[in-house]
């Protein structure tokens, strides 16, 4: 849902922390705005990954970032098969 | 009876006999339907020790008490069995429309016993039954036996059958009804051919009581406003299907690739539910009742033919494209209209293709043995090997074996990815302990929806998937409320947005019962608790709530589940507890009493 609301579904972006990438994203990508927050905050039905760990797990939005890292950002709209 | 039809459909192929019995009130509340029912009438009736390919083992196609009504999504059955494959209980589910119709032709379920002499088929037209020849059919796949039954029978005919892998015995045969619908797993298809039976099929024109039909009605827009507003159910499966979990599970490094040996797959992308919805997909197609639409009528281009089908679902493009490390999604596809032909599941075809690769990479497997190379990434061989298994041709022969019997005549029994002899579904449990000591406990084998606690840990972040602390009780509950699910008649889907307190009402009002949350959820740990106590009595325990040994000692080596194994010798002595079961995984008597069960 993200990918299609950016028209992309690769990109690089510098920051120290996944608040500081977020906020630039959006700032490319406004369009991107309602699809992951929910006024100011995150929405509960975004899922962020820091190299596969849901930030949850890790610092939250403030989870510190290195050069190689990737981030991975998808809502939960996913189900297996029955 | 209210919801419930209240008659059994038994039909004995060896003497030819028809009976109609009464459904008992009581067992109906006890055991709900479905899944549940039919495992109460297969430990009652099978006799301990039987060879799942017997005569004597029975075959039962059985529905829900919401199945067939207008509950959101309640368009479900389970074939129940013993299984050929694992020796342990079978209870294989499906959609579509045939399920309804056989409520609509006046039956909970269709038992059927004995083995024909010649190939037949089942035509039951209401009360009228009748059991024909089925010799035009034999040796014809799923889709030009629908075609050719409903020529003799009714247009409007809804038919089960089996393809030629049911046919030949191939242990991991499925049952296709709708053209496209699968009861795919542990072999039931195989218990079908073993008894001549190609097919079912049924014409039904009546309706279903319901009890309170206010207070139903009531209760299905409630459920069907949850359904479309929410995440999974009203955006993420209608848009994307169940592929969109490819680059999901990808990036949380828990993607099994080449026969589990990593869990990130550098093709995930080629093979996603994204990649799928902008090449193939043509539309949606949905189960009766169903505001979903999960499933993806799909089109390719096959050796300059055009050719349309339904699928592929997440588990089969992992299974045939990164657990064999292929990264062709019209491949992939084709297999999988393959496997709909065949009557085969593609899960475990999938894996035992892994298995293979895996066994050719070490050597211990030739081509000699294998008339062709076997090599990960090789889809040409995939689909040479998946038609020789459907026939059990060369090679194919020891391949429709399932991976375990494969890994042991070759010595390499660890190179199974399998609990109880049945092939792991599409998440490296590494990354995800719950889903992991679900595999291990699952009473039919290696599975995910016997309790799907991925939801829990991966689509819904609601725990740490890299946890085992509390992963025991939580699979518990996805267990036994998965029990109701299925014996009720509905998708497993529908708990993304629905809980036990919204098809509550819904039973309650259909079948007149005065159920509670409690009492409810009490049916499911009964009906968890007698598909144990069917697979101890064939004596499996313990030893056989286990993992394939690379999941617990071979650590990932990447992601963020690197250097994990699964814990699971610590959390199956928890689940054991908490299910009041003693260290061998027998309950305690107390259970059983408590269950209604002693």
């Amino acid at each position: 849902m993200t990918r299609r609301a950016a028209g992309l579904a690769h990109l690089e972006l510098e920051g120290a922390t996944v608040a500081d990438v977020l906020q630039r994203l959006l700032a490319s990508y406004p369009d991107l705005r309602p699809h992951l927050l929910d006024g100011d905050c995150l929405r509960p039905d975004i899922c962020i990954l820091v190299n596969g760990r849901n930030i949850k797990y890790l610092e939250g939005e403030a989870t510190l970032l290195d050069d190689a890292d990737t981030i991975t950002i998808f809502r939960q709209v996913a189900g297996g098969a029955p | 009876m209210f919801g419930w039809m209240g008659t059994i459909l038994r039909v004995n192929l060896s003497t030819g006999t028809i009976t109609r019995e009464k459904l008992d009130g009581k067992i109906a509340r006890d055991y709900i339907g479905a899944r549940g029912l039919a495992s109460k009438i297969l430990y009652d009736e099978l006799p301990s020790g039987t060879d799942p390919l017997d005569p004597a083992n029975l075959l039962i196609f059985a529905a829900g008490p919401l199945t067939g009504t207008a509950a959101t999504s309640a368009s479900r059955y389970n074939v129940v069995t013993k299984s050929p494959l694992t020796g342990a209980i079978a209870a294989s589910n499906s959609g579509g429309y045939l399920p309804a119709e056989i409520r609509y032709a006046g039956y909970d379920m269709i038992i059927i016993e004995g083995k024909s002499e010649e190939p037949v088929y089942l035509w039951v037209h209401n009360d009228q039954v009748k059991i024909r020849s089925a010799r035009a059919m034999w040796g014809k796949g799923t889709g030009e036996t629908e075609a050719l039954i409903r020529e003799e029978t009714d247009d409007e005919a809804k038919i089960i059958s089996i393809g030629l892998a049911g046919e030949k015995l191939v242990r991991f045969a499925g049952v296709v009804n709708d053209r496209e619908r699968a009861a795919g797993r542990s072999g039931v298809g195989a218990v079908m051919g073993s008894k001549n039976l190609k097919a079912i099929a049924v014409r039904g024109t009546g309706g279903i009581r319901i009890k309170d039909v206010a207070a139903f009605r009531d209760a299905v827009l409630d459920n069907l406003a949850k359904i479309k507003s929410g995440a999974v159910t009203g955006e993420g499966l209608p848009t994307y299907g169940t592929a969109v979990l490819v680059n999901v599970i990808n990036s949380h490094g828990i993607l099994p690739t080449n026969n589990f040996q990593r869990g990130e797959f550098h093709g995930a992308e080629a093979i996603s539910g994204e990649t799928l919805a902008r090449e193939l997909l043509i539309r949606n197609r949905a189960c009766l009742a169903c505001p979903i639409g999960c499933g993806r009528v799909t089109e390719i281009n096959w050796e300059g033919d055009e050719e349309r089908g339904e699928g592929p679902e997440y588990e089969t493009i992992w299974a045939l494209g990164a657990a064999c490390g292929i990264s062709d999604l019209e491949l992939i596809t084709k297999i999988n209209y393959l496997c709909n032909e065949y009557g085969l599941d593609p899960i475990t075809l999938g894996s035992t293709l892994a298995c293979a690769m895996e066994l050719f990479a070490d050597g211990a497997l030739t081509v000699e043995e294998t008339g062709m190379p076997l090599n990960f990434g090789d889809g040409q061989c995939l689909l040479e090997m998946t038609r020789k298994t459907a026939l059990r041709e060369g090679f194919g022969d020891v391949l429709a074996e399932g991976s375990a019997r494969l890994a042991e005549k070759y010595g390499r029994p660890e190179l199974s990815m399998t609990s109880k002899k049945q092939e792991y579904p599409a998440y490296d449990p590494r990354g995800s302990q719950g889903i992991g000591l679900g595999y291990a406990t699952s009473n039919r084998g290696g599975c995910h929806v016997r309790g799907y606690t991925i939801a829990a840990e991966i689509v819904g972040a609601a725990v740490d998937p890299l946890t085992s602390e509390g992963k025991a009780q939580l699979l518990i509950d996805f267990q036994d409320f998965t029990c109701v699910v299925d014996s009720v008649g509905m998708c497993l889907f529908t708990t993304f947005s629905l809980g036990l307190d919204d098809i509550l009402p819904l039973l309650k009002a259909a079948t007149g019962v005065d159920y509670t949350s409690e009492s409810l959820l009490q049916a499911g740990e009964r009906i968890w608790n007698l598909e144990r106590l069917f697979n101890l009595r064939e004596g499996l325990g313990r030893q056989d709530d286990s993992l394939a040994p690379r999941l617990l000692q071979e650590p990932l080596s990447a992601g963020p589940a690197k250097g994990n194994v699964v814990e699971l010798e610590s959390m199956l002595d928890e689940y054991y507890e908490l299910r009041g079961w003693d260290g061998e995984g027998r309950p305690s008597s107390e259970k059983l009493q408590a269950l209604g069960l002693g």
